[in-house]
């Protein structure tokens, strides 16, 4: 690992590397496209969440990670973890002081050697030790208290970290800063308007027309052959004060190219000559223009102007919109749009496309090498924008509102700046950013809180998995030990992919043996439970996998005779019970054959009412962990529930087993587990018997979800358990105390952790995926063709159909 | 269930009704409790800015403390001066604010967060809630002494239409009248909002109160039940509706036939019609229907 870090250097960055992800970008091009090619458009919809690293902060993930040496760095205002790039196990984490700067968000770490730098809220940059976080300098960049911060993810050229620091809100020039790798000293500043000490009013107004800001606050690209940065410069101050300001106000909304070693502006464009933020990526292409091979820099601007230009000299190539646009009257023999005065903020407001938010952001786009695509998450938006003279001269200096917007992925031509394809993402101005794989694939998220995979040359849908909230971030690409992973940031985690193993796939495969399941049927505590026909329900949902080979056996009724009824337990690998009876109903022998079939290895998933059976069989009872009624009182065992966030045994006197309406409701996760891993943390599931009250000796019992039960629907006020896992002998027992009728058992939630829990309880791993349709926080999901066995369904057998038709 | 037998089902379901009465019952009784009093939005303290309701004082070092806490947490949205930012409104004029006495109405909301919004919850502790409270306060109290307040939009600065040109567009070229009319859903329309609110409103209504959400038809394998249900969230794949209780079912596009009529459509078509004329003087029409 050390070598590895101290391996990086120039020429590892100018190509992405496999095993690392070393920028903002991946690279110093910022193509954000993966060589790595396990990933397929044929294979990518087996793709499975492998792992899931939660920050516990309130701050949303936009920031790319850096990978180096099988440690992943990933940021949030002020702070920085280290966590291991295969398991997300946590290495260290450090947490820069409380500080009133802007907490806006935060782009990412950069890595040089073995020192990580970080920049924070209150502008300063801290290089750390990469392998253990210790501080090594500290040095601030600019006065947090003046109106500076920073969010920036530094990008590293030889041994120059440079930085660059954001503030719209007072009149401060933008910069990037050029500071030593090793000892925190400033190399260069480089100013996009006049620097502060420039006093002359007439030489600030000749540079920049008096215009401040066009802060630098995202990451710049390099070519190491020209020895070029590129960078994107911000609007200026005041914003939308145009009269303050007159003229094109450079260096504000441009892409300039700087000499890393100098800080010299080589040559700028302005690609908003008066207004707007043009800090997108400013991706580096080698390749064909007009049949010749040139050396281009692209741009998707917030504007809602793509523009290619030559990076050698920034002689603009094309200029074409990609989003709608209304505030250009044309485009000037530069190649840059034309400001039309009608569309400047007024005082009774005009109506802008786009929106402040812009026609895109700072989610980065991706450059397919292959296809010549540039691809990008796009808006359809309109704003309203005010100016009147009392707004003043300082800071924002009026007032804009965005009305609606429509959120696409776009890709677009780079030799045309033809849209090839569009695929919509929902309401609004979508979160993530773009990679590509050089098998064709586009990774992205919509705005509803799903991962997407798209073919890169028509925008089809390849896969898609809801992940409870939006991507924040850039999805980001690497490869350990031969798998490849996809990472992207979602709300305050980060989740990884990836295909599942190759002992994995083997196993799931169709043609390897399937599992031998005993569903166990034949009696219930009353006629409520109608095992006849709930049991074709669980063997479908079981059998649908391909892992299963369900066999039913269906013991005696009440009195009936069970001298004959000696079921062969040792054949299947796990026995499936959906049947409840008596202490008397089983002879000994019957029942000592289960506890040793148990005891050797074999697996039991006790479904729902299972757990009403037999309260004075112990070893019955040590297997399901907690159980109720049949007269189950504190003599079986404490009462077994969630307080505050805590498990807790209760061995207060009572009866066991209670439960209120069948109404929907939300069950929470407890535990990572492999029956849980990959669900969402929260989920509602559809009208069920929510059980509490359940006692029993709760030994070697991991309780996996629980539900909050509710003192206004005959509740208990306590988390309740209802997923439980536990082990008996040799044996894996899962316990769910779901699913009282087919309504509750066509609920998506019960068919995939009956699923899950069944291949566990059987081989002690899990190997099918979450399928799409998984309910989220606030919504169930049902199936209807499970639904439909219930021969009442037709009748109205969900809420929704009992409504009258209207 | 242990105890009722085969009658547990029909229990339920008589729950169920029970439960549809009793939420229909509220409303009823929501609207007759409003009734006399016409509109609740129209109460005094909505001229703006909105008076403080209970006046309160707040000492010099918890607004100072509440300024730090503001400026990073929420000043980014509202503006360090909470007179409004990129996203988020001017607080100084905020209805909420106003009514609020040492945050009990702020703090929640704080804590809560409005996701639908887009604002975040927030878990701050109990004094940088309060400083925050005292800034925000504070900052209103400068709003209402005469030169304060940047960066928001008066009812006055809207006025620049023409109410006849705006009447012709919308019963003419805008098609504004396919879906309202000045004497149904929009009659008295100025009355309920006005300035900013009115003109965001009507170039896409969203906000408070939510606009009526899109219905959905949906037709249920294997029988093919036609449903009709408000839409509740939709995305590439999946259709969640609300059941007559409120609660979200799911269905996935690919199960079932469906059909969303979303008259929202209709309104961010027309953002690429409007001149700024054209806005401006629907506006101005709107402001007639008193």
């Amino acid at each position: 690992m050390r070598r590895l870090l101290l391996g990086i250097c120039l020429t590892a960055l100018t190509y992405a590397q496999t095993d690392s992800w070393l920028t903002f970008h991946g690279d110093y091009s910022g193509q954000r496209h993966t060589k790595l090619a396990e990933i397929t458009p044929d294979n990518v919809a087996n793709l499975q969440q492998v792992w899931r690293f939660e920050t516990h902060q309130n701050q949303q993930i936009k920031a790319s990670p850096i990978v180096a040496g099988g440690v992943i760095y990933i940021t949030t205002p002020d702070n920085i973890w280290a966590v291991d790039a295969r398991t997300s196990k946590q290495l260290w984490h450090y947490q820069n002081p409380p500080n009133n700067a802007f907490h806006i968000g935060h782009r990412g770490a950069a890595i040089y050697k073995d020192t990580v730098y970080l920049t924070t809220p209150d502008c300063h940059l801290v290089a750390l030790n990469a392998k253990d976080g210790k501080v090594k300098w500290d040095v601030t960049l600019a006065d947090s208290n003046k109106g500076y911060w920073a969010t920036n993810a530094p990008l590293v050229v030889r041994n120059h970290v440079l930085v660059g620091l954001s503030g719209d809100f007072d009149n401060l020039p933008g910069q990037l800063k050029s500071i030593d790798a090793d000892t925190g000293a400033t190399q260069w500043t480089f100013y996009s308007t006049p620097p502060p000490g420039l006093n002359d009013k007439s030489a600030k107004e000749s540079t920049s027309g008096g215009a401040t800001g066009g802060q630098m606050w995202t990451t710049g690209t390099y070519d190491p052959d020209l020895n070029l940065v590129y960078d994107g410069t911000a609007n200026p101050t005041p914003v939308l004060n145009g009269d303050a300001r007159p003229g094109d106000n450079p260096w504000t909304c441009a892409i300039v190219a700087l000499n890393p070693d100098t800080g010299k502006l080589i040559w700028g464009f302005q690609v908003s000559p008066h207004d707007w933020d043009a800090n997108e990526v400013p991706v580096l292409v080698d390749a064909n223009f007009n049949g010749q091979p040139r050396k281009l820099v692209m741009q998707a601007s917030r504007n809602g102007y793509f523009f290619v230009l030559d990076r050698t000299n920034g002689k603009n190539l094309l200029t074409t919109p990609f989003a709608t646009v209304n505030w250009a009257k044309g485009i000037d023999a530069q190649g840059r749009p034309i400001p039309d005065p009608a569309k400047f903020p007024s005082q009774s407001g005009v109506l802008v496309a786009p929106n402040e938010t812009g026609a895109t952001n700072f989610r980065p786009p991706s450059f397919d090498p292959k296809t010549g695509l540039f691809i990008v998450s796009a808006q359809d938006g309109y704003g309203i924008y005010f100016f009147k003279p009392e707004h003043g001269s300082y800071g924002w200096a009026g007032a804009d509102y965005g009305v609606a917007g429509r959120a696409f992925l776009r890709a677009i031509d780079y030799q045309t700046g033809k849209i090839v394809w569009n695929h919509p993402i929902g309401d609004g101005a979508g979160t993530a950013g773009v990679l590509t794989t050089d098998t064709g694939v586009t990774f992205s998220g919509d705005v509803s809180g799903n991962v997407l995979a798209l073919r890169t040359s028509d925008g089809a849908t390849l896969w898609h998995q809801a992940l409870g909230d939006r991507i924040g971030n850039g999805p980001i690409t690497y490869q350990l030990d031969g798998r490849q992973y996809l990472v992207v940031g979602v709300a305050s985690s980060l989740c990884a992919f990836a295909l599942p193993s190759a002992a994995a796939q083997i196993r799931a495969a169709p043609t390897g043996a399937p599992i031998r399941v005993m569903l166990l049927d034949g009696e219930s505590g009353g006629p409520y439970h109608k095992w006849q026909l709930t049991t074709p329900v669980l063997r479908k949902e079981l059998e649908e996998t391909g892992l299963f080979q369900v066999d039913v056996v269906t013991a005696p009724p009440a009195g009936g005779d069970f001298s004959a009824f000696k079921p062969d337990f040792s054949k299947y690998t796990v026995v499936v019970w959906n049947y409840d009876a008596p202490d008397e109903r089983w002879p000994a022998e019957l029942k000592a054959s289960f506890e040793n079939y148990v005891r050797g290895g074999g697996g039991f998933v006790s479904v729902h009412a299972a757990d009403n059976a037999f309260p004075n069989w112990s070893a019955f009872n040590e297997m399901i962990g907690v159980g109720g009624w049949r007269g189950r009182t504190e003599k079986d065992g404490p009462f077994w529930f969630y307080k505050d966030g805590k498990p807790v045994s209760d061995p207060t006197p009572g009866p066991a087993g209670n439960h209120g309406q069948r109404t929907p409701f939300q069950i929470v996760v407890r535990q990572n587990h492999p029956i849980t891993n990959g669900l969402p943390k929260v989920w509602m599931h559809q009208g069920d018997e929510l059980y509490s009250r359940l006692r029993g000796p709760g030994k070697n019992m991991s309780v996996l979800a629980t539900a909050y039960s509710d003192p206004a629907n005959n509740g208990t006020g306590r988390d309740e358990p209802m997923l439980m896992t536990l082990s008996y002998g040799r044996g894996r027992v899962f316990h769910t105390t779901l699913g009282h009728d087919i309504n509750a058992l066509s609920s998506v939630d019960f068919v995939v952790t009956l699923q899950r829990g069944t291949e566990w309880a059987a081989t002690g791993k899990v190997t099918q995926k979450v399928p799409s349709d998984f309910p989220t926080a606030d919504s169930v999901s049902y199936r209807t063709d499970l639904a439909a066995m219930d021969p009442g369904y037709n009748r109205g057998l969900n809420p929704l159909d009992a409504s009258p038709a209207r | 269930l242990q105890s009722g037998g085969i009658f547990a089902s029909i229990a339920d379901r008589m729950t169920r009704i029970l439960w549809i009465l009793s939420i229909a019952g509220i409303a009823v009784g929501t609207v007759i409790a409003q009734g006399p009093q016409g509109q609740p939005t129209q109460s005094p303290a909505s001229r703006r800015p909105p008076k403080t309701v209970t006046p309160q004082t707040y000492s010099k070092e918890q607004i100072e403390a509440g300024e730090l806490r503001f400026g990073s947490q929420c000043g980014f949205c509202h503006g360090r001066d909470a007179a409004g930012g990129e996203t988020g409104p001017d607080l100084t004029r905020s209805k909420l604010v106003a009514e609020d006495n040492r945050g009990d109405m702020i703090g929640p909301l704080v804590r809560a967060g409005r996701p639908d919004q887009g604002m975040p919850a927030f878990s701050l502790s109990d004094a940088d809630l309060a400083a925050i409270v005292a800034f925000i306060h504070d900052q209103k109290t400068k709003g209402e002494e005469p030169g304060g307040g940047r960066r928001s939009v008066d009812d006055a600065d809207l006025a620049a239409g023409d109410a006849a040109a705006g009447r012709r567009y919308f019963n003419g070229a805008g098609g504004c009248s396919a879906c309202h009319s000045a004497t149904g859903d929009l009659a008295g329309i100025a009355s309920r909002y006005h300035g900013l609110d009115l003109l965001q409103r009507m170039l896409y209504p969203s906000g408070r109160p939510a606009p009526a959400r899109p219905k959905v038809t949906l037709s249920l394998p294997p029988f093919g039940q036609t449903i009709v249900a408000p839409l509740a969230r939709e995305d590439e794949f999946t259709i969640v509706v609300l059941d007559p209780f409120g609660v979200r079912q799911s269905y996935e596009k690919s199960s079932l036939k469906f059909k969303i009529d979303n008259p929202m459509s209709a309104h961010f078509d027309q953002l690429a019609k409007y001149t700024d004329d054209d806005m401006h003087n629907v506006y101005a029409y709107l402001v007639t229907l008193q």
